[in-house]
């Protein structure tokens, strides 16, 4: 591909960022989340730190995770990351978020810090995100987002979950009065069997229609998980398996698109100190 | 020796139908209550749980595949079923699934037909019955006045419609059936020249069951239904409903009398199922003339024909009212030959089959020439073959079907249930038909009406939250790759529906649904030639409850929303109505009250109503009036039943009801039906 058509390529998907979901919106990380419609605004593990930050104070053991994002096997339209979480007891889960996204002509950087706690049935957790837009020839901006999330369990099986991504509406350039994203989640995730769970939210992006997701995670044995799901904003269904062995968990996350084609995401967890 | 009988409830053919079926949308332009008819016949002869193979329970689409292993299981361990009311202790059969179940299932004794001599078994045969049904709309249609202004064209007949429908059957043992009626605005006439004998259409079959080696044999009418559907459906689909689960795979039924006064989609001739170890092999040839029309660009009439009438075509089926309608019938000669053979294994947990057919008319077969026909079939000659199997493995059932057409053109439909835990089911189908797909009996699961130009993933959810709440879901994203009919694009879509059940106590049930829809669709701008193609978004909500009091009343409240959005104004619709049925001894009688208010056409409402037995009505509603029905049933002795049914619909701010030969003067329109059952 020519330069300048990777160029305008980019560019086209940072305009209908609904589509490529760049982390500058704060895009599902991680496998799971990306194979279950995205819906993980409820869900407890590594990634949550980037989904939910609240989710990170379930965690029980320091965990590392690593993943890859590709969007319709377009090269550019890749989010490379690596999220690491350390309940530290008294002080709550702290965690680290480093993600980078794009090619060379436009990239988006975040660093990421996050605390989350656990007080009774409810999880809180707060996030700042310093965040890098770089475009070649143009330069870059810099500005900080902040996040904050909770999650609570009401009922045995059933779990809230919420989340506003960018709550100070970060602004990126004067002109146009360019803003960060900002963008709510509320949802819901039910335990339906021990085998089973559900999860359901809707997303809502200041700017762009709300979005319904849901999904299905099935485990089937408990080293081996399936999971399927659906997302209405970018139009796709999703479905992916991770398997578990020692400390290891590898997830594999699968998403098509009718019109613009598939997307792939790979993730591996490791987690200290838990029995296999 | 016989079981103790569950007195039998009646079916409640509307509850039902919302349940299990497809909400109708435009493009299915079948006479959806014919198909309905033809589904709730096979409804009607009651299973006997004591002799019915898995295939059998699974086109009940009520129980669960767990639930169909443990039945079985249950009677292989413990013998036959002595009583209904030992399906209770049977592991995953809860209250509600069993009261869905009662009214389509029997047990019986040990069957001894072969002793029996035939006077004896028609004699005791469960169904030997007469039924005479008329109907009437009492204002004057334009079609049956005096031709006068621009159009001349007038109806031939009266706008009387009769039917009468005789059958003797026996379950799994023989079934005999006549079916003659004339439609609204049909000739009743007796000229052989044009051959015409009395009434517009006949259907005569007859069909007998486990003679030696064969499963069945039939002669005159039938329908076959095999693998998914794929190439050969009966019409026994539902689609996408609100049963999320079981509907969307086909079971395979094999031969089956045709019985409903559908004048299309059925075969015409002798079939015959053979076993043999574990392999049924079905030979079928069909014979009958279908209805064509010359088509505009027609230079040699019997070169150039269209064919009508088929499931997707344009145009009503099976009318012949007008001089016109009426020269089209029986104008071209369809013969099919084909057949099938399955294997299944001893648990009837895998089964292989490989079905072939070939179509031959004796014109040549046109599509009119539009780009959105460009590969739809044409010509005098198709032929289809196809591979389907079906797989379960614990609690999870594979199966699917894959076909080519004579073209080339492939199909492939192909699915998952599973039973993830006693309280979670889902389902999962992709179905893939190339554009140039030609299946002329096809009806597998997908969101056009042919299985053609098509590409989808569907995924359903059925969720037992408590014994009171219950939640079913799906999702279904589509893609066309080519042009269809009022869509000159290539286009994609998605639907979704969700559904919450209550059960509070026996005789209360409350639910809600919603659905919601993206397709795309034509869009005429003014001063511009060429359409577009823009999105359309609808969504659908309704609230139902259903109380009984008393035991001989039953109230029902219904209210229906939609919206309707290209890219102009939104169009809302609005239907709330409020039913009652009192029930004693051998009356019944139900009511129904209802308001309508709708912006337009894309916000119409159908509400399935209640009616005399095996007919089916579902009035659709546009504008804004009120719509009013009163059935009485009454069964005078041991022989006979009689039905009747009174409904007006009521129009405000218009003056005619209706449109085109159809058309009514004034506000009103009035509907009367009658029907007698005499039973020997």
């Amino acid at each position: 591909m020519s330069h300048p058509l990777r160029f305008i390529l980019a560019f086209y998907f940072l305009l209908f960022s609904e589509f490529a979901q760049a982390q500058l919106y704060n895009a599902p990380t991680g496998a799971r989340s990306m194979a279950l419609g995205g819906a993980s605004v409820t869900l407890s593990d590594v990634w949550a730190l980037s989904n939910n930050p609240a989710g990170i104070a379930g965690v029980e053991h320091p965990s590392l995770g690593a993943f890859a994002h590709n969007r319709f096997t377009i090269q550019e339209l890749t989010t490379v990351g690596l999220l690491a979480v350390y309940p530290s007891g008294k002080w709550g889960t702290v965690g680290l978020d480093v993600q980078r996204y794009g090619g060379e002509l436009y990239n988006e950087q975040r660093l990421g810090i996050g605390v989350a706690h656990q007080l009774g049935q409810v999880r809180l957790g707060l996030k700042a995100d310093v965040l890098q837009v770089r475009v070649k020839e143009w330069g870059s901006r810099k500005t900080v987002a902040l996040s904050v999330g909770g999650q609570s369990e009401v009922i045995p099986g059933l779990t809230f979950g919420a989340h506003i991504y960018n709550l100070n509406q970060a602004k990126l350039a004067e002109f146009e009065d360019e803003r960060v994203p900002t963008v709510m989640k509320i949802g819901l995730s039910y335990q339906a069997a021990t085998k089973v769970l559900l999860v359901a939210e809707i997303e809502k992006e200041l700017e762009a229609d709300a979005a319904v997701k849901a999904g299905v995670e099935y485990q089937v044995i408990p080293a081996l998980a399936l999971r399927t799901g659906f997302n209405s904003g970018t139009r796709s269904a999703t479905g992916g398996i991770e398997v578990k062995f020692k400390q290891f968990q590898i997830g594999y996350g699968l998403g098509a698109q009718s019109r613009l084609g598939v997307s792939n995401a790979l993730s591996l967890v490791y987690q200290w100190g838990k029995q296999p | 020796m016989w079981a103790q009988e569950i007195p039998r409830q009646a079916v409640d053919v509307e509850l039902l139908v919302q349940e299990l079926f497809a909400q109708q949308n435009d493009e299915n332009t079948v006479t959806y209550e014919d198909l309905y008819e033809t589904l709730l016949q096979y409804y009607r002869q009651p299973l006997d749980l004591n002799r019915a193979s898995r295939e059998e329970l699974r086109g009940l689409w009520l129980l669960s595949e767990s639930q169909i292993s443990s039945l079985l299981q249950h009677i292989a361990e413990n013998g036959r079923l002595l009583s209904l009311y030992e399906l209770q202790a049977i592991p995953g059969f809860d209250l509600l699934t069993i009261r869905r179940l009662l009214p389509f299932v029997t047990v019986q004794g040990q069957g001894h037909t072969g002793q029996r001599t035939w006077r004896e078994r028609i004699k005791q045969a469960d169904n030997h019955s007469l039924l005479l049904r008329y109907d009437r709309t009492l204002q004057e249609q334009r079609g049956y006045t005096a031709p006068e202004g621009r159009s001349t064209t007038r109806y031939l007949g009266s706008p009387d419609k009769y039917l009468l429908r005789y059958r003797l059957s026996q379950a799994k043992d023989f079934s005999f059936g006549l079916t003659a009626e004339k439609d609204a605005g049909e000739q009743f006439s007796w000229s052989p020249s044009q051959r015409l004998y009395g009434f517009d259409f006949y259907s005569f079959h007859a069909q007998l069951y486990d003679r030696g080696q064969f499963k069945t044999i039939a002669v005159g009418d039938y329908q076959l239904q095999f693998g998914q559907g794929l190439l050969l459906s009966s019409g026994l689909g539902v689609g996408k409903g609100s049963e999320t689960i079981t509907t969307v795979r086909r079971s395979q039924v094999g031969i089956r009398p045709h019985t409903s006064a559908m004048e299309t989609n059925f075969f015409r001739g002798m079939a015959a199922t053979h076993r043999w170890r574990r392999l049924e092999s079905t030979l079928f040839y069909s014979n009958r003339k279908v209805d064509a029309s010359v088509s505009e660009t027609a230079q040699n009439e019997e070169e150039l024909i269209e064919e009508i009438g088929r499931l997707g075509s344009i145009q009503t089926s099976g009318l012949y009212r007008t001089p016109t309608e009426f020269t089209n019938r029986n104008r071209a000669r369809e013969q099919v030959m084909g057949g099938d053979v399955t294997y299944r294994n001893l648990a009837q947990t895998l089964s292989i089959g490989l079905t072939a057919l070939t179509t031959r008319y004796n014109l040549s077969l046109q599509k009119r020439p539009e780009p959105y026909n460009l590969f739809t079939f044409s010509g005098r000659q198709n032929s289809g073959v196809g591979l389907h199997y079906s797989y379960l493995w614990q609690n999870f059932n594979f199966f699917g079907e894959t076909a080519r057409s004579e073209n080339g053109g492939l199909g492939t439909v192909n699915g998952i249930l599973a039973s993830l835990s006693e309280r979670v089911e889902m389902a999962f189908v992709y179905r893939h038909y190339a554009r140039d797909f030609q299946s002329l009996y096809g009806n597998a699961f997908g969101e056009s009406t042919r299985n053609q130009n098509e590409d989808g993933f569907y995924s359903g959810l059925k969720l037992k939250l408590s014994n009171r709440w219950q939640l079913t879901a799906f999702y279904d994203r589509f893609r066309f790759p080519w042009l269809r009919y009022r869509v000159e694009a290539p286009s994609d879509g998605d639907e979704y529906l969700l559904r919450l059940q209550f059960v509070p106590s026996k005789t209360t049930l409350l639910y809600a649904q919603f659905q919601q829809e993206r397709k795309a669709r034509n869009e005429t701008a003014e001063g511009n030639a060429l359409a577009q193609v823009t999105e359309t978004q609808s969504q659908r909500l309704l609230l139902l409850l259903d109380v009984s009091p008393l035991p001989s009343l039953r109230l029902r409240s219904r209210v229906q929303m939609s919206q309707f959005q290209q890219s102009g104004e939104k169009q809302k619709g609005y239907l709330m109505a409020q039913d009652v049925t009192w029930d004693r001894n051998s009356t019944r009688l139900s009511a129904r009250y209802s308001l309508f208010d709708t912006d337009g056409y894309d916000a119409r409402q159908y509400a399935p109503e209640q009616d005399v037995l095996y007919a089916f009505s579902i009035p659709v509603f546009t504008g804004t009036g009120t719509h009013v029905y009163l059935l009485a049933q009454h069964q005078l002795n041991q022989h006979l039943d009689v039905w009747a049914k009174l409904s007006l619909t009521q129009y405000r701010n218009q003056y005619t009801v209706s449109s085109g030969l159809e058309e009514i003067q004034g506000p009103r329109r009035t509907d009367v039906r009658v029907q007698v059952r005499y039973r020997f």
